[in-house]
C-alpha cells in the first residue's frame, strides 16, 4: 500500500512538472512567434493555458531529467558531429569516384525504453555515416555509408553521451 | 565585416544542400540517400540560420531561427527513420516471403 501511494504522489509530481514546463514553453513559443506585446490577448492565453492543461490528460511517459550540467558538454558534441556528418556525406556525394561502401550493422543497446532512446535514434542519423532504420527490442539496425568506419565506436561514444544528459528515474511502481 | 561573415557563412550553407541534393541524385538506393538528405541539409540550414542570426537585431528573432533549425532537425530525424523503417520492411517481406 505504501509503495503505491509514493508512486501515485511522485506521478502527481510528474504531472504538475510537466504543465509547468509545458506552461513556460507554450508562452515562450508564442513570445517567439507573435512578440511579447500580443502574449496577454485572450487567444494567447487560452492557447498557453489549453497546452499546459491537455498535458494533464496525456499519459506520462517514462520519466526522465536532464543533466544541465551535460548539456554544454553534448551540444558541443553534437555540433561538432553535425559538422562533421554533413562535411563527410558532401564530401562523398561530390567526388566524381563517389567512394560508398553501405551496408548494415547491428547493435545492442543499453539504454532503456524511452525519451533517451528515441534521442539516441535520432541523433544516429545525424553522425557521420550512421542512420537508424529498425528497432527490435534493444537490437538496433544501423545503415552505414562505409563499413570502413568505426561505427561500433562512434554508436558506444553517442550512447555514453546520452547516459550523461538523460538520467532515467525507474519506472513509477518499481517495475524495471 | 557582419555582412561579408554571414554572406560567407550562408553561401557555404547553399553549397551543402547542393552537395545534398547531388547525393540525392546520384547516391544508389534509398538508405544512402537518406543519409545525404538528412545530414547534409541538416548542415546546410545550420549554416544559413548561423549566418541569418549575426545579423539579427533583436533576440525574438533569433529565437525563432534557432527554432527553425531545430523543427527541421526533429521533422528530418523523425522522417528519415520512417522511411529507412518502412523500406526495410518492404524488402525484408519480399526477400523472405
Amino acid at each position: 500500500m505504501d509503495t503505491l501511494s509514493t508512486g501515485r504522489l511522485s506521478r502527481r509530481a510528474a504531472r504538475a512538472r510537466r504543465f509547468a514546463i509545458t506552461l513556460v514553453l507554450a508562452a515562450l513559443l508564442w513570445w517567439v512567434l507573435a512578440g511579447h506585446a500580443s502574449l496577454l490577448s485572450p487567444l494567447a492565453v487560452l492557447a498557453i493555458l489549453g497546452a499546459a492543461v491537455s498535458t494533464l490528460f496525456l499519459p506520462l511517459g517514462r520519466p526522465f531529467r536532464l543533466s544541465l550540467s551535460a548539456l554544454p558538454g553534448f551540444a558541443a558534441y553534437f555540433l561538432r558531429a553535425s559538422v562533421a556528418g554533413g562535411v563527410d556525406v558532401a564530401r562523398r556525394a561530390l567526388s566524381p569516384a563517389m567512394p560508398l561502401k553501405p551496408g548494415f550493422v547491428s547493435y545492442t543497446t543499453e539504454l532503456p525504453h524511452g525519451a533517451a532512446l528515441t534521442f539516441f535514434m535520432a541523433i544516429i542519423s545525424l553522425l557521420p555515416g550512421t542512420l537508424s532504420v529498425r528497432l527490435e527490442g534493444r537490437l538496433l539496425t544501423v545503415h552505414v555509408l562505409d563499413t570502413r568506419l568505426p561505427i561500433e565506436t562512434s554508436l558506444t561514444d553517442l550512447e555514453t553521451h546520452i547516459t550523461r544528459v538523460f538520467i532515467m528515474a525507474p519506472r513509477p511502481g518499481g517495475a524495471a | 565585416m557582419i555582412d561579408v561573415l554571414s554572406i560567407i557563412l550562408i553561401a557555404a550553407g547553399l553549397v551543402f544542400f547542393a552537395a545534398g541534393t547531388a547525393g540525392l541524385l546520384r547516391f544508389p538506393d534509398v538508405y544512402t540517400r537518406l543519409h545525404a538528405l538528412t545530414k547534409a541539409d541538416n548542415l546546410g540550414l545550420g549554416l544559413v540560420v548561423l549566418g541569418l542570426l549575426i545579423r539579427a537585431d533583436a533576440l525574438a528573432p533569433m529565437f525563432k531561427l534557432v527554432l527553425v533549425w531545430a523543427l527541421v532537425l526533429v521533422a528530418g530525424a523523425a522522417a528519415c527513420h520512417l522511411v529507412a523503417q518502412r523500406a526495410w520492411t518492404r524488402l525484408d517481406g519480399e526477400d523472405e516471403s
